[in-house]
């Protein structure tokens, strides 16, 4: 792991106006964190505890309210090549096939038009949806409309790959599978990754640092890392412990 | 006319011109083939009735003078005269090229009035009120003032038939584009997409069975359109012969043109439902 962090935030807080009510949200406050390259951190937390807000502010798609994002040794200011973001809800065109939903991760990139067939080619292989480049989304499963979600961030070789809770929205069996096709292809690759999670499991599993967020304002409540020497067991209830009174909390219905 | 634009592409074509679904579990041939052309065959048969019918009452029976309501017999012979004079394909050349023009510029204005209005939230509030308002507005109404603008002639039916393009077509256009999925707009701006790209990638595909569906609802009324323009003060096209006609008692000739006209707008609206099946596969997973 290189020394410079790939990406350095800094003092960032986020807050809303809310028309309904009049008042103002803060979404995330004072956030400071440091990725290192080729590192996996995932990101824990209780829902509404703004987690995804910091993810789109990394992303370029949410204006931090004050702070500041440095991404691969330049300031944020908008969504940039260098990163690539997998959705939770896959965000497929749903009128273009797979190898076309591919290709539209490098089609605004007209450095990469030479080489595009060829890398639309590999990145679904690497996937594993050879075969598959003429289906529609909704012909797929969750699972395998996921894996185009994925070749689709991957396809243009972003140095920094966002992941929103990309195993959230598919069944618990194929959820198991994927984890470990994830492990997989990103080893392969070798990106600096940032994965969401709701789930202790996978963001033991995944991870080689795990950053626990609390909720209300959202914050970064620990930095975990997760080192060889610990067991598993061990870890998960430290997590638990730090998560708990947040989760209750959600669980009963708190308000955002 | 229906008083608003369809709103979503499923509810757009009407049940009556759809085939029936595929029969889910195998069934014996015979039985499934009479489900599939069951539809069609039907409307043939009511077809064929109505014909009989009608012919029945005018030359049978003789229940009304055939002067001022002619038998099918006339209708086809009056169209038969039509078209060996040369007179047919003069009026509906000229009809097919206000039309077309009239067509092809609105739906243009349509698509483009109506990703706009659905998009931007200013161009919403200034924009949609007019459009409702012109819908709610008998396009006949205009026609006496657009005589006088543009003098008889061309001009006032192709800005009928624009008119009355446009705004069903701007308005179903603004329904679909104000639903464009939020998060396909933020992929499409993670993957480096411009202003101008979100549009032409995201939010024009995604509308597109809107739009068919707005064209599709565009067929009769703008039809409406280019009869009313021509039916008044135009020399030439198919609503001139229907007047024309009527004037000299020649009910047959009348009719007959009534004809052409109902034929073409059917061909048309199925024309597009071809198109929606064919662009709309994505959405029903064929």
């Amino acid at each position: 792991m290189a020394n410079e962090p790939i990406i350095r935030i800094r003092d960032l807080s986020v807050s809303y106006h809310v028309a309904r009510t009049g008042n103002r949200l803060t979404a995330v406050r004072d956030i400071d964190l440091d990725v290192m390259e080729g590192e996996f951190l995932t990101v824990l937390g209780p829902s509404g505890c703004g987690k995804t807000t910091v993810l789109n502010c990394v992303a370029g798609l949410v204006t931090p309210t004050t702070g500041t994002i440095v991404a691969d040794g330049r300031p944020v200011t908008g969504p940039g090549p260098d990163r690539a973001v997998v959705f939770q809800d896959y965000a497929l065109l749903p009128w273009r096939s797979v190898a076309d939903n591919v290709r539209f991760g490098l089609e605004m990139q007209p450095r990469l038009k030479e080489s595009a067939a060829e890398r639309v080619r590999e990145a679904i292989e690497l996937v594993g949806l050879t075969g598959f480049e003429h289906a529609y989304p909704r012909e797929l499963s969750g699972g395998m409309q996921q894996r185009a979600g994925l070749a689709r961030a991957l396809v243009a070789d972003p140095r920094i790959l966002l992941m929103d809770e990309p195993l959230g929205a598919v069944d618990a069996l194929t959820r198991e599978v994927m984890r470990n096709e994830l492990e997989r292809i990103i080893e392969a690759t070798g990106k600096t990754v940032v994965f969401i999670t709701h789930s202790i499991d996978e963001a033991i599993q995944l991870g080689d640092r795990i950053a626990v967020f609390s909720s209300h304002p959202g914050r970064i409540r620990e930095l975990v890392p997760v080192e060889a020497g610990r067991s598993h067991d061990e870890l998960r209830r430290h997590l638990w412990e730090l998560l708990e009174s947040d989760a209750r909390l959600a669980a009963r219905g708190a308000t955002e | 006319m229906t008083p608003r634009p369809a709103g979503s592409p499923e509810a757009a074509p009407a049940p009556a011109l759809r085939p029936p679904p595929a029969a889910g579990p195998p069934r014996r041939k015979g039985e499934s083939r009479w489900r599939r052309h069951r539809a069609p065959l039907i409307a043939l048969v009511d077809l064929v009735v109505f014909l009989l019918l009608w012919h029945l009452a005018t030359e049978v029976l003789g229940l009304v003078n055939r002067v001022f309501f002619p038998s099918p017999g006339d209708v086809v012979q009056a169209l038969a005269g039509l078209a060996a004079s040369g007179e047919l394909a003069t009026h509906l050349s000229t009809s097919a090229a206000n039309w077309a023009v009239g067509y092809g510029l609105g739906s243009v204005a349509g698509i483009v009035t109506g990703l706009v209005t659905g998009t931007s939230r200013w161009a919403n509030r200034l924009v949609m009120p007019l459009l409702w308002s012109l819908w709610a507005t008998p396009l006949i109404a205009l026609q006496p003032t657009l005589t006088a603008w543009l003098d008889y002639g061309d001009g006032p039916i192709i800005v009928l038939v624009f008119l009355s393009t446009m705004i069903p077509v701007a308005l179903n256009t603004a329904t679909g584009a104000t639903q464009t999925g939020e998060s396909l707009l933020r992929a499409g701006r993670v993957f480096g997409a411009s202003r101008l790209r979100l549009y032409l990638k995201i939010r024009l595909p995604w509308a597109v069975p809107y739009i068919i569906g707005g064209l599709r609802l565009a067929v009769p009324t703008s039809m409406i359109g280019l009869l009313v323009g021509e039916m008044v003060g135009s020399p030439s096209g198919i609503g001139s012969v229907i007047v024309n006609a009527t004037s000299r008692f020649r009910t047959g000739e009348a009719f007959a043109a009534i004809a052409v006209y109902v034929l073409l707008s059917v061909v048309l609206v199925r024309v597009l439902d071809l198109a929606e099946r064919r662009t709309g596969a994505w959405r029903s997973g064929a």
